[in-house]
């Protein structure tokens, strides 16, 4: 059994990427498009979810945008669409 | 659970390039004998190759830009055509990779050259493999040696360097290329140059943000590169799942399933990113490795190797679970004759076989490849199928689907089943089920010699955690939906019961399964 995660982005600014992390700050991965008309098209991005992130039946995760010489910040509603959880045999 | 025998040996199969003119037939991929080997770039091999491809980059630096070869002009091929983010990545990149080589074998002086890998992902060497090859740190291997600054001193030292010669070029395009160009957002090349000045150029200083000193791909990177990422790309049980999105053409993005396959969207997308400095750097000092005019950068060859090396590997692992690994009927033949019109070979000349199909075999380059990480999914075969599911309404724990037994088996090479049941509530709970297909009310015999059975399904432990949360399986039907064709069934049930171990029957006083969603896909 195995969960993944799938982050559906929309266009984001040129360089930037989002970071996706657990409650407590362990690295899940990144959406980090490559190339400027990529990063306009927007897309899903999916990430394999660690057993033990489960708790309570939950999965809590962490986004935030990056961009060089930016502070982390949340991203808005129109970069991150989505998010949802998928449960599926290994 | 989840994992079947070795099958078939990587070189028992068919030593012939796919025949999809004019026919939807089931491709495969050719495995002739390879006369080239691709090396880890960190084995003393891989290292010799390195020398032969530095002596390589020196002469195409030194070609005239109107020959294709050049080595901007054959960086400007990926600016103008690669596909990301749809499901020609791979194909597109193996023939990109493949002339390039060829051309490098030509013009470095080493017969047997092959271009080697950068393993990203491996551990245990004598740096850690998501730290670059060193070789790769030194002289014309680096695009901020002196060796390029010649012509990426400046934006206009470039361009007039390059644009008659690409002007030239321009005005023998055919109308199919232009057209190719227009849904790529590059109607005329002054808006090609005013893409790679916004966005894709670099001055020597900045050409490369990863250097001596600094050689590394930092955290976020090592976590998309490390094998745990890797394989879970390569457990992608189907080519939907390993791929980008389809798309109309390799140039348009914005697929319908917008899902970007994993080894794209991470090690590929994060490699190329961080040594280009994105997050590191201002934008106006990014390198090329961030943008469409990679290449310029030598490392994207090795970057590329490692990526074709990842297909091989998740394509041998497909067969050797007996499961397809392209696509097939309709949707074979489209994907199959897309035409990729701007290749360049290694006299020079441009490339005339340009179908996307011809692609799929690595017997068109001779080549094979050192073995490297992921090579241990081989074997490891996953039970779950992708779909574009017919969904069922569920009720009173029977899913009633809208497609007809007939119509399915005739459209199809087989007819997967997705159910979705609650992971077991308690240790003692039931752990497997059998899935029946158009099961009349009362029926008992959950076992294989039933009309309706389908197959069985389990899961393996208990997890309190996974209590109660959905699961979904995939069930071949196709032996118990001609059963019920034969019984001239025009609609399409499916339930899920317990029972207490595969083969046996059904558990008594087991609880109703709670079949929660079911769905059917062809294929």
């Amino acid at each position: 059994m195995s969960l993944r995660l799938l982050i559906d982005v929309g266009p984001l600014p040129r360089a930037s990427a989002i970071a996706v992390r657990s409650e407590n700050g362990k690295r899940l991965g990144s959406v980090s498009p490559f190339g400027v008309r990529e990063a306009q098209a927007g897309g899903g991005y999916g990430f394999a979810v660690p057993p033990n992130l489960v708790q309570d039946g939950r999965v809590r995760i962490k986004l935030a945008v990056k961009h060089y010489g930016s502070a982390l910040r949340a991203p808005s509603a129109t970069e991150v669409r989505k998010v949802s959880l998928v449960c599926a045999p290994s | 659970m989840g994992h079947r025998p070795r099958g078939t040996s990587r070189r028992s199969f068919l030593a012939a390039t796919a025949a999809f003119a004019g026919v939807s037939a089931v491709p495969t991929v050719g495995r002739a004998t390879p006369k080239y080997v691709r090396y880890n770039a960190t084995s003393k091999e891989g290292a010799a190759m390195l020398e032969s491809y530095a002596t390589a980059i020196k002469r195409m630096l030194a070609l005239d830009p109107r020959d294709g070869r050049n080595w901007f002009r054959n960086a400007f091929i990926h600016t103008l055509d690669c596909p990301h983010m749809n499901w020609w990545f791979f194909v597109w990149h193996r023939p990109y990779l493949g002339y390039f080589e060829q051309t490098v074998r030509e013009l470095g002086g080493n017969p047997e050259f092959a271009m080697p890998y950068w393993d990203w992902s491996a551990t245990g060497g004598e740096q850690p493999g998501y730290c670059i090859p060193k070789p790769m740190l030194e002289g014309i291997l680096t695009p901020i040696d002196q060796a390029y600054n010649q012509y990426i001193s400046s934006f206009d030292t470039f361009y007039n360097y390059l644009n008659p010669a690409l002007e030239a070029f321009w005005s023998g395009l055919s109308n199919e290329q232009l057209s190719a160009l227009d849904v790529r957002g590059m109607p005329t090349l002054a808006s090609v140059w005013d893409q790679a000045k916004a966005t894709m150029f670099a001055t020597t200083p900045y050409a490369r943000y990863l250097k001596t000193g600094n050689a590394c791909l930092d955290d976020d990177t090592q976590v998309a590169v490390s094998k745990e990422t890797v394989d879970g790309g390569l457990s992608a049980p189907s080519f939907t799942d390993f791929n980008s999105g389809e798309t109309d053409q390799h140039s348009q993005m914005a697929p319908r399933n917008p899902l970007i396959g994993v080894l794209e969207s991470q090690p590929h997308n994060l490699t190329h990113n961080n040594i280009g400095g994105v997050n590191h750097v201002p934008n106006s000092q990014l390198g090329f490795m961030q943008d469409n005019l990679s290449p310029v950068d030598p490392i994207f060859f090795l970057h590329h190797s490692n990526m074709d090396r990842l297909w091989d590997v998740w394509t041998r692992k497909q067969q050797s679970c007996r499961l397809p690994y392209l696509r097939r009927g309709a949707s074979w033949d489209k994907y199959a004759r897309e035409k990729f019109m701007f290749y360049v070979n290694s006299k020079g000349q441009p490339v005339t076989q340009v179908e996307a199909g011809s692609y799929v075999s690595m017997a068109q380059f001779g080549y094979t490849y050192q073995p490297g990480t992921g090579e241990d999914m081989i074997g490891k075969c996953p039970i779950q199928v992708a779909a574009r599911a017919v969904k069922g309404t569920v009720k009173n724990g029977v899913a009633a689907l809208a497609a007809s037994p007939r119509a399915l088996l005739e459209k199809s090479n087989a007819v997967i089943a997705k159910v979705t049941i609650p992971y077991p509530s308690s240790p003692s709970a039931p752990r497997s089920f059998a899935v029946l297909v158009n099961a009349p009310g009362g029926n008992t015999d959950t076992s294989a010699k039933s009309p309706y059975f389908a197959g069985s399904i389990a899961f393996f432990g208990f997890s309190p955690k996974m209590a109660g949360m959905p699961a979904t399986f995939s069930v071949p039907i196709d032996r118990a939906l001609r059963s019920a064709q034969a019984a001239n069934a025009k609609t399409l049930t499916i339930q899920v019961v317990p029972r207490s171990a595969p083969g046996t029957a059904l558990l008594r006083g087991a609880p109703a399964t709670k079949l929660q969603a079911a769905s059917v896909t062809v294929w």
